[in-house]
């Protein structure tokens, strides 16, 4: 190449990657309003206290458990790592991922997730994965995770994902262009709406309820890694009817907790004892708590925790004091705002299915 | 000389068409459409509705009528609705995909509905072979048949068949 | 390995870059490498018949040469010989070599026919007898159409003496396998492709960037503008729901459709031998501004129709039946339709060839053959037209020529219907309600937006396909854009790469959401 040419090759080469980077920032979805969850995972990485507690899944865990409830009856720090359709194989690469930036107590795994037993949609995964920071951990939840259509260069460059948005763009992704609002109190998604559970369909017959390789495979791997670690994994089933948790699963996750040497704990029996009324603490009819539910949830939790674990009070701890304290602000205003918008429309207006656009 | 052009030639062609001939079947020119996975033969019929898994069920809810019971739940993330239709003793769940609901499983609750080969709730595990024959595998409480994209799998008690779906293996 | 996949531009952007880092000499064997590697990729099938191919070629084109030259060695020796002795020694040399020539066509043409015709043999012979035979599982390796053709080509070159032989198997398996053109064209020559195909080159900025550019406006057109206009031709030609204007329409978008699919990916292969300094022939000139449809098939996919033209429509014209048949008609119908028979039967049966080698079907047939009725028609009232150029002064007259542009390019479209339907009875019935059912409302009512394309679909379209019209016409009247634009400050230049590929990545209909696989022609 002639000498003249080549700082024009080069110019144009480093403005097309600026447009590219640019045009990636604008088009890949934002999770700001509506669907939210896949803002969840990538927030953990704004925390700046460590957590003694931390949970792991999927809904059943950011839905149902709220850690500001936590901190305020027993100053426990905690945050919970979960987004939709949380396959096991993406909680033990965020566990992984989790380990490598703190050192928590101890870690909650819902098992729900273990009847999946290979990947399953590539809207949820993208809703886990984008949101995780680059890392072996990533990397490998990428590859165990994408389904037959998937490529795993879309991962790395989500414009070849997300290009043909430029048809949908919203006021969202020029505002967060850059910075996104946090979206979780902890990684607990809010909602004070009230739909009560009226029932569910008979449980399906199945012809085999025996977990696959592939979740339990993860399920080991999380335990070993808290081992290793010295973290102490408790498996819980959150207390949530539908979809149906069947006896014969209920049963190997005992099993498998106690060849572990694991504490298992299903909720699903205990919700008198915890206060649970499904009539007023479910905003989609038992699907998921509402945030009445799931401070009950928490607070009852935190009790029986404590009574086996000895898990520090953070309060006083001026650092941890700041953090939570904002968090609280925060947590108390949105919480208000749900209030105020059932009040005043009967519904939530900019939270929930009536803020998705499209 | 014409003899050995003669025996060339046989022999060109034979070798071509053994050589085309042969293999896994697998076409080059597909037509570009989307497949969801091979057909089944296992289908169950409602009322002579036909009820494929995978199918679109909105034509079927039209053509089965008003069902019995039905319950809806949205997925995490508002990726669509979860449906389940009951018409009496089958239940027919759904899952969503691009706007539209597709059919996740079918299931027998009790003996008013046969499947399409005459197998009833209560029938015993020899009349299961007697209409379907080997089954794909076999557990102690279940027989399994996989063609295509469905799984129809007979659940056993005591010998004795007390539920039957037909579940996608493409959802 | 689909052009379109992003499997194939890291394999390309590897391929480039081992290219010119390996020494000159290793390049043609890393292409070896690289094209039994994409093809693998493929299927590990489809090696066993490329290497069936490439041997019988190599072996076939050998035994025809040393036959040649056992000729001229033995005639060079035997001067003494009489002319009727030599006549007879070349003779028999001849029919050894047409001997081993037919089986290797036999062999070639042999696998081609039995992979793509089988089944078509078998439905046919289903609706002619009413039997029911079930369809046959065939492998039908990619590109085979093309690599059998191209290979073919070389043979009988070599029959003909026309191509010097090439002793190396590992040069001619390149030549049979050369990656980018392996899966549709264009239809190389041995002659004209070894110039450049093994010997080495040295990184050139300017072949590498127009390389690169070609490449990038072939995607531009296919992923773009072909695959966003998918979804509204597939609809259009589904079945027959979309009647009267509705064809109009489909006519004109599969026609450019075709055009930046076909057009599109035969850039990207003749671009990646570009930024290697290899030539490929043209395929295309500018062919939707041709003024009749003899010209138009002069201008498009040209490579399979002069490789029609001299392997089947030359050999058949000059064959002994034909001249026999010739001479008979000259003495019983007279010279002014005697002369006609030979032309006009010649040009039927590579029709009918061209039919059938697009698809395996019916449909293509028709097709075919509605192509020959027109052009023979158009042949036929030549001299009427010309009388009327010339009475009306018409020629060389803007709008006229105009016209015929317009009139030549819904001619082609409306025969191609029958590609397009894929049912002939449909395509007539398609094409008659043109003419009784046309409203030209949906044009303008949003009808069209009901296509599975959206406002911003059409936005897209129509800038782009106005793009694809300005570089088009320049070439008409300037001459090509790339070099227009390299004589500009290289800003301009590179600027030019760096939109089309921001485009390309933005506006592309690829990805989650988009059903688009393959090439229209990689199915040929």
């Amino acid at each position: 190449m002639k000498g003249r040419r080549w700082p024009a090759a080069l110019g144009v080469a480093l403005g097309v990657l600026g447009i590219l980077y640019l045009a990636q920032r604008l088009l890949v979805p934002k999770y700001q309003t509506g669907v939210v969850e896949g803002s969840m995972v990538a927030e953990y990485y704004r925390e700046r206290v460590d957590h003694d507690l931390i949970f792991i899944g999927d809904c059943e865990v950011y839905e149902n458990f709220s850690p500001v409830t936590l901190w305020e009856d027993y100053g426990i720090s905690s945050y919970i790592r979960g987004s939709a359709q949380q396959l096991p194989w993406q909680s033990y690469y965020l566990l992984e991922d989790t380990l490598r930036h703190e050192t928590p107590k101890v870690v909650v795994y819902n098992v729900q997730a273990l009847r999946f037993s290979r990947p399953q949609s590539e809207a949820y995964n993208r809703m886990t994965i984008d949101g995780m920071r680059w890392g072996p951990a990533k990397v490998r939840c990428i590859l165990a995770s994408m389904t037959e259509d998937e490529h795993f260069i879309e991962y790395l460059f989500p414009l070849l994902r997300y290009h043909d948005r430029w048809g949908e763009l919203t006021g969202d992704d020029v505002e967060h262009l850059f910075a996104k609002d946090p979206v979780t109190h902890a990684g607990y998604y809010m909602r004070a709406d009230v739909k009560p559970q009226t029932g569910f369909p008979a449980p399906q017959a199945l012809a085999d309820y025996t977990f696959g390789d592939m979740p339990m495979d993860y399920l080991g791997r999380m335990a070993d890694l808290c081992r290793e670690k010295g973290v102490e994994l408790i498996l819980i089933k959150a207390p949530i009817e539908y979809p149906y948790w069947y006896d014969q699963w209920d049963g190997q996750a005992a099993a498998f907790a106690a060849e572990q040497g694991l504490t298992y704990l299903n909720l699903i029996p205990l919700r008198q004892e915890i206060g649970l009324d499904m009539t007023r603490d479910t905003y989609d009819a038992g699907l998921h708590l509402n945030v009445r539910g799931a401070e009950k949830l928490a607070a009852w939790f935190g009790g029986w925790l404590l009574e086996r674990i000895d898990l520090p009070d953070r309060r006083g701890e001026p650092a941890y004091d700041a953090v939570w304290e904002e968090k609280t602000a925060l947590y108390d205003a949105m919480k208000q705002q749900q209030y105020a918008e059932i009040e005043q429309y009967g519904e939530l207006v900019t939270f929930g299915a009536n803020a998705v656009e499209g | 000389m014409k003899k050995r052009a003669l025996a060339m030639l046989a022999g060109a062609l034979t070798l071509g068409v053994l050589l085309a001939g042969c293999g896994s079947g697998k076409d080059a020119a597909g037509d570009g459409k989307q497949q969801t996975g091979p057909a089944s033969k296992y289908v169950f019929a409602l009322d002579g509705v036909e009820v494929a898994v995978n199918a679109d069920m909105a034509p079927l809810a039209e053509a089965l009528g008003e069902p019995s019971d039905y319950f809806e739940s949205e997925s995490c993330a508002f990726q669509g609705l979860d449906k389940v239709y009951t018409y009496g003793g089958v239940i027919i769940r759904t899952y969503p995909q691009d706007g539209k609901d597709y059919v996740l499983s079918v299931e027998l609750k009790d003996d008013a509905v046969p499947t399409r080969e005459g197998i009833y709730i209560g029938a015993d595990r020899e009349a299961v072979l007697a209409a379907y024959g080997q089954p794909t595998d076999e557990t102690a409480t279940a027989l399994r048949y996989v063609d295509g994209d469905c799984t129809l799998a007979f659940i056993l008690a005591e010998n004795m068949v007390t539920g039957i779906t037909y579940t996608s293996d493409a959802a | 390995m689909l052009f379109t996949s992003y499997a194939f531009v890291g394999f390309l952007a590897l391929t480039l870059t081992a290219y010119y880092l390996v020494p000159g000499r290793w390049q043609w064997p890393l292409l070896l490498a690289a094209s039994y590697g994409f093809y693998w990729a493929a299927s590990p099938w489809y090696l066993l018949f490329i290497l069936v191919t490439t041997a019988s070629a190599y072996g076939v084109s050998l035994k025809l040469a040393d036959l040649s030259g056992e000729q001229r060695a033995y005639l060079a020796a035997h001067k003494d010989l009489t002319r009727e002795e030599k006549r007879a020694y070349r003779a028999g040399i001849k029919k050894r070599k047409w001997a081993w020539l037919l089986a290797c066509l036999f062999l070639n043409i042999g696998i081609l026919s039995v992979s793509k015709y089988t089944n078509f043999v078998i439905r046919s012979f289903n609706a002619l007898t009413g039997r029911g035979l079930g369809p046959v599982d065939m492998i039908v390796p990619m590109g085979i159409s093309f690599y059998t053709f191209q290979t073919v080509g070389y043979v009988i070159d070599v029959y003909r003496d026309r191509q010097p032989v090439q002793r190396d198997f590992f040069k001619l398996a390149l030549f049979v396998s050369f990656f980018p053109q392996l899966v549709q064209g264009p239809i190389s020559r041995y002659g004209q492709l070894s110039q450049t195909l093994f010997t080495p080159h040295k990184f050139a900025e300017k072949a590498f960037s127009f390389g690169l550019m070609r490449i990038l406006w072939g995607y531009f057109k296919k992923v773009v503008l072909a695959d966003r206009l998918l979804p509204a031709v597939t609809a259009l030609t589904g079945d027959g729901t979309y009647a009267g204007a509705y064809v109009l329409a489909a006519m004109l978008l599969y026609a450019f459709e075709l055009y930046c699919d076909f057009t599109g990916g035969i850039d990207i292969a003749i671009g990646v031998g570009e930024a290697m300094g290899i030539r490929m022939p043209e395929n295309f000139d500018l062919p939707y501004f041709s003024k009749n449809i003899t010209e138009y098939w002069k201008r498009w996919h040209i490579t399979m129709g002069t490789w029609f033209t001299d392997y089947i429509f030359y050999p058949v014209s000059v064959c002994r039946p034909m001249l026999r048949l010739s001479k008979w008609s000259r003495e019983h119908l007279g010279q002014a339709v005697g002369k006609r028979v030979t032309v006009y039967l010649a040009s039927f049966i590579v029709w009918l060839t061209t039919g059938i080698w697009h698809g395996a079907a019916w449909n293509f047939v028709v097709w075919g053959l509605a192509n020959w009725a027109v052009i023979m028609v158009s042949q036929e009232l030549a001299p009427l037209y010309e009388r009327f150029h010339r009475r009306f002064a018409l020629r060389g007259k803007a709008p006229y020529e105009a016209f015929q542009v317009v009139r030549t390019v819904l001619l082609v479209s409306a025969i191609r219907m029958f590609d397009c339907y894929r049912d002939v009875p449909l395509t007539f019935a398609m094409l008659k309600s043109l003419f009784t059912r046309f409203d030209p409302r949906v044009f303008t009512d949003g009808s069209l937006l009901g296509l599975g394309l959206d406002g911003a679909d059409w936005l897209v379209l129509t800038l782009g396909l106005a793009v694809v019209l300005a570089v088009s016409l320049y070439k008409l009247k300037r001459g090509g854009i790339r070099e227009a634009l390299y004589e500009k400050p290289p800003a301009v230049f590179y600027g030019a790469m760096g939109a089309l590929l921001v485009c390309t990545v933005v506006f592309g209909a690829y990805g989650a959401g988009y059903d688009v696989t393959r090439f229209i022609y990689d199915r040929f």
